[in-house]
Order: structure tokens, then C-alpha cells, then sequence
């Protein structure tokens, strides 16, 4: 009995998934206009949780479903690439990877509509080596090395100390770099990765 | 996805990351009420701004190079790919059991590289060029072509090796890059 209660449960949110998918794929090309904060967003943020136990601003782990807000990818498939930018709210926008997040960073309210740079309370990268959160700016980043990242292309692995980014360098090749420098402009073979400009809010 | 996950973020947000999520299958199911619409046609359909890889959740529309769509004889749901490369390996490996009813890449003699539209021609009866200096949404990619003559002009500019489908194996188009087999050395 219970059973068939969650077969019943599991179809109405598939019916309501759907319900949302035709809504969205009717509702688009130059219609009527939609509410303004009926946005369909592919990679919502995700609210604070005070039943957490952990700080507003302290990093979270990746849900499963999250998705990255620059390139659609799934962060916790790849954890050990993962970024996360905290709202003063307690929101949170995951991403794939360290390159994905400074291409967040230059146009946060393309990505997250409503949002600006100046709302940002914390950031946190993955230390490439232990997966551990890192303030992205106490991390090190290593730019031009052998390494593929997600997207099976050069990307910007974050790691704890000067020491660890050597030993990799030693390895895989690249410079270090830090997130102050990153932040002010991405060297131009990782620019040219940026996602096309690419309107996914409703008109207004 | 629970309900109680989300449960702050409201409800609303909550449909959005459904149909979000669900992406491309919004069509596939669009045709659970009228299978003679799109579940009995292998027609190719055309990438919608929410389309996503069915491997990585990458967006299609948003990224440059060829892309890719797997139709299935027992599956409503139309599996999208970012690259060509990835809808090779998953239309190669060994281990793809699922009948394939139709498969699509993009003709890219025709299509624009950075913001492919249409162009769709049967994959299994396509030429591919891989290994050349052309990046797609993946990083290195197979550009596909309708004829061997486009696939050797291609190659002939941007470099890589012209190959038809059938001689395809799943080792050139191994996602690992040979990480795998390094570690079972």
C-alpha cells in the first residue's frame, strides 16, 4: 500500500516536471511575455539551510542535481574541479570549475538574473588534490598546464598552497596565478572558452 | 529530487529545476499524449536554448562545434550531446545495448562552427575528421561531414585524419583520454 503511494507520488512529480517542461517549450519564442520572476533558469541557486548546523557562509557540499549557471555541466560529477559563490543571503550557485567561475564572475547577473558581484558574501574553490574547500582567495591556481578540465579543455586547478602548485607544475607544466589576477582579466585562450552571449531570461 | 530539498527555495523554483533538469526530455514528454507527433518520427529536432548533454548537462546552444542526437527504439527521451566525440563513444561502445532508431550529427560544411544550427545528417553514414586543430564544446572533437570530399577539405586547412563511421572504434573516441587503461596497467 505504501508502495503504491510512492509510485503515485513519483508520477504526479513526473506529470509536474513535464507540466513544467511544456509550459516552458510553449511559452518561449516571442509569446506573451511571462511574469517576471517565472524565469526558467537551468541552474537555480540553492537557499541556505539553518537546520545545517554549518554557518550562512561556510562552503556546502554539492547536491547531485546542481547545475553549473556558465555551462550547464553538473559540479558534483566533477568534485574535484567544484566552485561555489554564496549570496549575503545564504544562496549558493555551484559551478564545475575554477575557469567557469571567473567567467561567472564577469557577468554574475547574466548568469544569475538579479544578482550582482556586490551581493557575493564568500567564494570557494576545490583543492585539486584533496577535494577540500578553499577561500578562492587564499587558493593558488595554476594556468596553462597539460591538465583537462572538465570540459576536456585548459582550465584553472586551485590548490592550497605555493608548494602543491609546484609540485603539479613540476609535473603537468603551467604558471601560478592568483585569484586577484585572475579576477581582473582571464588570460585570452581561456577567455575564448566563454560560453556564447546567449539571452536565457523572458523578455520584460 | 525531494521536495524537502528544495523546500525553501520555493515551489516555483522547484517546477524550474524539474523542467530544467529534465531539459530535453520536456519534448520527449510533450509527445507522451500524441506518440504520433514526435515519438514515432526519427526526425531530427532542433537544439532549444534549455538542451543539455545527456552525459554532462552541458548546454547545447551555447558552445561551438558539432553536436549530436541519439533516438532510441524503446525510449521516448532523445539523448542531446555537446560533441560528436561523445555521442560517438556512446554510439560505438561495446556496451550500447539499447537499439538506436536514429542517430544525428551535423553536416559541418554547411553549419557554422561556433553556432551550429540544423544541418542534420544520418551519423552512421557520415565522414568524420578527428584529431584536427578545431575545438569543439569538449575540447579536441570529430567533425562531421555529409561528404568524404568536405571531410578531406576540412582536414586539408585545420589538419586530422579522415575516417567514415563504420571504421570508428571506441578507443579513438575514448572520453578518459586513456586514463582508464593507464590505471589498469
Amino acid at each position: 500500500m505504501q508502495r503504491r503511494w510512492l509510485l503515485l507520488g513519483m508520477g504526479a512529480s513526473g506529470l509536474m516536471a513535464a507540466g513544467a517542461g511544456l509550459w516552458l517549450t510553449r511559452s518561449q519564442p516571442g509569446g506573451q511575455a511571462l511574469p517576471g520572476d517565472d524565469i526558467c533558469i537551468v541552474a537555480p541557486t540553492h537557499a541556505y539551510d539553518p537546520s545545517s548546523g554549518v554557518s550562512m557562509t561556510a562552503p556546502r557540499e554539492v547536491p547531485a542535481q546542481a547545475r553549473c549557471p556558465v555551462c550547464g555541466m553538473y559540479p558534483a560529477r566533477h568534485r574535484h574541479w567544484a566552485a561555489q559563490v554564496i549570496f549575503q543571503d545564504g544562496d549558493v550557485q555551484f559551478l564545475d570549475s575554477p575557469l567557469s567561475l571567473f567567467q561567472y564572475l564577469q557577468q554574475v547577473s547574466r548568469y544569475t538574473p538579479g544578482r550582482s558581484a556586490s551581493q557575493i558574501a564568500a567564494i570557494y574553490v576545490s583543492d585539486q588534490d584533496s577535494g577540500q574547500w578553499l577561500e578562492a582567495d587564499q587558493a593558488v591556481f595554476v594556468h596553462g598546464s597539460t591538465l583537462m578540465g572538465p570540459m576536456r579543455s585548459g582550465n584553472l586547478p586551485a590548490f592550497a598552497s605555493e608548494a602543491q602548485a609546484q609540485a603539479f607544475i613540476n609535473q603537468r607544466g603551467g604558471s601560478i596565478m592568483s585569484a586577484a589576477r585572475l579576477g581582473q582579466r582571464l588570460p585570452d585562450e581561456l577567455q575564448a572558452l566563454t560560453p556564447h552571449v546567449h539571452d536565457r531570461s523572458p523578455p520584460r | 529530487m525531494t521536495l524537502s530539498q528544495n523546500h525553501s527555495a520555493g515551489r516555483r523554483r522547484f517546477l524550474c529545476g524539474c523542467a530544467g533538469l529534465a531539459g530535453l526530455s520536456a519534448i520527449a514528454l510533450a509527445g507522451c499524449s500524441r506518440d504520433t507527433d514526435g515519438y514515432q518520427s526519427q526526425a531530427p529536432l532542433e537544439i532549444d536554448p534549455h538542451a543539455s548533454c545527456s552525459l554532462d548537462g552541458m548546454l547545447l546552444a551555447d558552445f561551438p562545434g558539432p553536436k549530436g542526437q541519439i533516438h532510441y527504439v524503446q525510449d521516448r527521451q532523445i539523448d542531446w550531446f555537446c560533441d560528436t566525440v561523445e555521442l560517438l563513444s556512446s554510439l560505438v561502445a561495446p556496451e550500447q545495448v539499447r537499439a538506436v532508431k536514429a542517430a544525428w550529427v551535423q553536416d559541418m560544411a554547411k553549419a557554422d562552427w561556433d553556432r551550429p544550427k540544423g544541418r542534420w545528417i544520418d551519423a552512421r553514414q557520415a565522414w568524420y575528421v578527428l584529431g584536427s586543430q578545431r575545438k569543439g564544446s569538449m575540447g579536441p572533437t570529430a567533425a562531421s561531414f555529409a561528404s568524404e570530399a568536405d571531410a578531406k577539405a576540412f582536414a586539408s586547412t585545420h589538419g586530422g585524419q579522415v575516417h567514415r563511421y563504420a571504421d570508428i572504434k571506441p578507443e579513438m573516441v575514448d572520453l578518459t583520454g586513456g586514463a582508464l587503461h593507464d590505471t589498469r596497467m
